[in-house]
């Protein structure tokens, strides 16, 4: 156990000084920049060009509601969620690949390797490399909560802080799982079967440090998230707007949040990766 | 990454040149309604010091009415309705701070000549002719207000889509009719009444069945009360009583026709049957206590003052908590006593009624009652220190009361009161203040104008002193300038300051 906590904090440690090699980022930036683009679009739902495919797609997915303002900005953090799963699976994919596989050569010291060439090629076993990781955090978060639920109301208080923490906790054990399975592509070459299968089983051999490097980053979510519960007093005594830059601002951290993730995950990988046919053995 | 910010850059500034669509529209109108409304929020939370946050809103909301007409949108499109819903919410909200600039003229051009665009949405119809008809009845408008209920009526439906009544809707005629009433054209109140009568017939006919039926017979009753036709009256809620949807109404409808046969058929007898079904089946009712004060007054009426006497101590049993009818009870109950000339005997009572309820309507005229007892008595210097006592009282308790803004009416009773004593007593500086507070206080009030006109006749007249009065005259045509009261006031200054 000690040997894996001192594993997570030197991969802090090696995260933090890459951090000045900004190109490190651009794979997470590309996708926050997509991720802005998105709320862009959505808040000019309105507008001519937009309105014809935007207007049935925010009925579908929320409610008449949000095509009235400043109702829009305050349901927008709960349209851009639902929106984001389909755009975390098919362009999350892209971008977490190229993260991974950029990480993967600077660390390694890969030079002929081209992260965005080789993330392209593999896109297609990303993609479905990361769909049942996916699925079973939706399954986590949206319908573990929806179970306890009776009737209109919920639970309250102590039990709902209960449900809330715990059912972070457990998506993020869930997406630790699974974090090794876009490097064992990029980084071996792996098939989306052998990925993951290989991914928990790497996981499983340094289960703590793994799950301490998915954990600490992503508790930043949480003050996010207490924000974001409280749009309907930022429209109402801000600006409706305001939850818009928010939305990109958190984006923005997020770039920040999987760096830390992908970086660590990479260096554990690179420590622990036992040599097989076609994979690379780690050069600290 | 320099691609995709160039392709956001491309796609904002497509965006910013799209034109205008209803959707945009309305969306942009729903904005500048959410500005608008933020900085009109400002003003309700610091009235006194709201300037040019006031001037500030108006403008917004003026600007979103001009921005976004609803021309150029077709019927059919849902986004009208959407933006007419922007729109009425727009216009009740600059009528809100017309009001508070007293720019009540304005306000009330702008609603209406807004009801034809909210009679798109009953809802929005309901809104605001609301809040159109709060403004009008503050006085002064009258007639202005008789054209808007006949609209009401000719343009409204009488009830929702559920097949519900609207009240406001259903009453309007009657209102109209008592608004002609008042004016003292006695013809046309008449018209107004038969017109409203065909008015309900139509409405049971076309709502036949439902709620609004029984709503509207019981509207037509009324009618027939006020053109002295009893007995078609009485029918009426006879034949609403046996219809499936009266149930709700059945109180309503027993008490209506007691009032009829005790006021209006002379009938007591008849009406004590009434007012005891009423009692007896519905007890939780909140009509149950008016009831058995009805019966006290019956009994009272068939000069059987024992029996009144039972009711009236029965009413203060079983409604304990019902203290302004008690209170009414108690001093019905004092007057009969009166009439039995059992003066020992009321005026404790009346004094029962002051100290147990000092803060009902009927605690507050009792020692008006002594005064006007003593009064008939000869005995002067009792009346004089019954009066006297009465200011006292009512001065203090105006003063105790000011502060708490749920006990505004019985504020502006005991002023009322006040000024009555005071008059009486011939302490006509003490009538003046009194009159004074009362139109400061409460400036939106209908008779605030009234108490200010009444305050400088008694300046003239009775205090002599010109220069007061021409003062109190100006505040009338400095606080409501477009009121008829104003011209009048403006008249009396004119007189006042004599030839220049």
């Amino acid at each position: 156990m000690l040997e894996q906590l001192n594993l997570t904090v030197w991969t802090w440690v090696e995260a933090f000084k890459d951090l000045r090699h900004g190109r490190l980022l651009l794979p997470l930036l590309f996708f926050a920049a997509v991720q802005s683009l998105v709320v862009l679009l959505l808040s000019q739902f309105y507008q001519p060009l937009l309105s014809f495919w935007m207007v049935p797609l925010l009925k579908a997915i929320q409610s008449e509601q949000s095509l009235h303002y400043p109702q829009f900005f305050a349901l927008l953090p709960e349209t851009f969620s639902r929106v984001n799963l389909v755009l975390d699976w098919v362009v999350g994919s892209l971008a977490f690949g190229a993260a991974f596989a950029t990480i993967w050569c600077f660390a390694a010291r890969v030079r002929e390797e081209r992260p965005w060439t080789t993330a392209r090629r593999r896109y297609l076993s990303l993609l479905f490399a990361r769909l049942p990781g996916l699925l079973l955090v939706l399954l986590v978060v949206a319908v573990i909560p929806a179970l306890f639920q009776s009737g209109e109301t919920g639970p309250t208080g102590n039990a709902l802080r209960a449900l809330r923490y715990g059912t972070f906790l457990l998506a993020v054990f869930v997406e630790s799982l699974f974090v090794f399975t876009p490097l064992l592509i990029v980084s071996e070459g792996r098939g989306v079967l052998s990925a993951l299968l290989g991914g928990p089983v790497l996981m499983l051999r340094v289960p703590l440090a793994t799950y301490l490097v998915v954990l600490v980053p992503s508790l930043a979510q949480l003050p996010i998230s207490a924000v974001l519960r409280r749009t309907d007093t930022i429209v109402r005594t801000l600006a409706p707007e305001l939850v818009g830059w928010l939305m990109v601002i958190t984006a923005l951290v997020y770039v920040f949040v999987n760096y830390f993730i992908v970086s660590s995950v990479v260096r554990i990988y690179g420590a622990r990766a036992v040599e097989e046919a076609g994979g690379r053995p780690w050069r600290a | 990454m320099a691609r995709l910010a160039w392709i956001a850059v491309a796609i904002s500034l497509l965006l910013a040149g799209c034109g205008q669509s209803p959707l945009s529209t309305r969306y942009h109108a729903e904005r500048d309604l959410w500005r608008a409304r933020q900085v009109e929020r400002r003003v309700w939370n610091n009235p006194e010091a709201a300037g040019s946050a006031r001037a500030d809103a108006i403008a917004l909301y003026e600007t979103m009415l001009d921005r976004y007409p609803t021309a150029g949108i077709s019927p059919a499109d849902p986004e009208l309705r959407a933006l007419i819903a922007a729109r009425t919410s727009a216009r009740l909200g600059l009528s809100r701070l017309y009001l508070q600039a007293r720019r009540t003229g304005r306000a009330v051009r702008l609603l209406t000549e807004a009801r034809g665009e909210a009679a798109i949405d009953l809802d929005f119809a309901i809104r605001l002719h609301t809040e159109l008809l709060q403004i009008l009845s503050a006085g002064g408008r009258e007639d202005t207000l008789a054209l808007v209920l006949q609209g009401m009526a000719d343009t409204l439906p009488a009830a929702d889509p559920d097949g519900k009544p609207i009240p406001l809707v259903i009453e309007a005629l009657i209102r109209r009719a008592d608004l002609i009433g008042q004016s003292g054209r006695r013809e046309e109140a008449i018209q107004a009444l038969s017109d409203a009568i065909t008015f309900y017939r139509e409405a049971e006919r076309k709502y036949s069945g439902t709620e609004t039926e029984i709503a509207a017979i019981v509207q037509r009753s009324k009618a027939e009360i006020r053109l002295g036709r009893y007995d078609e009256a009485e029918g009426a809620l006879e034949s609403a009583r046996s219809l499936p949807a009266a149930a709700k109404y059945e109180p309503e409808m027993l008490f209506s026709q007691a009032g009829l046969r005790l006021e209006g058929k002379k009938d007591a007898v008849g009406a004590l049957e009434l007012l005891h079904q009423l009692v007896t089946r519905f007890p939780e009712d909140a009509l149950a206590p008016q009831a058995q004060l009805q019966i006290g007054g019956a009994w009272a009426a068939l000069a059987l003052a024992d029996s009144a006497f039972a009711a009236f101590e029965l009413l203060e049993r079983k409604f304990p908590r019902q203290i302004e009818v008690v209170a009414q009870a108690r001093l019905s109950h004092a007057r009969t006593l009166t009439l039995e000339n059992r003066w020992p005997e009321a005026v404790r009572k009346l004094r029962s009624l002051q100290a147990d309820y000092p803060r009902t309507t009927a605690g507050m005229l009792a020692p008006l009652e002594l005064a006007g007892y003593y009064e008939k008595n000869g005995d002067t210097a009792a009346r004089r220190a019954a009066l006297l006592e009465a200011a006292a009282a009512y001065e203090r308790l105006a003063e105790e009361l000011a502060r708490d803004p749920q006990t505004r009416d019985l504020v502006r009773s005991a002023l009322d009161f006040l000024v009555e004593a005071t008059e009486k007593l011939g302490d006509y500086d003490r009538a003046v203040r009194a009159l004074l507070t009362r139109a400061d206080g409460f400036p939106g009030e209908s008779r605030s104008p009234l108490a200010y006109l009444r305050a400088a006749a008694l300046q003239e007249v009775e205090l002599h002193d010109r220069a007061a009065a021409i003062a109190t005259l100006e505040k009338i045509t400095q606080r409501y300038p477009d009121l008829p009261i104003a011209a009048h006031a403006r008249e009396r200054i004119g007189f006042l300051r004599g030839p220049s």
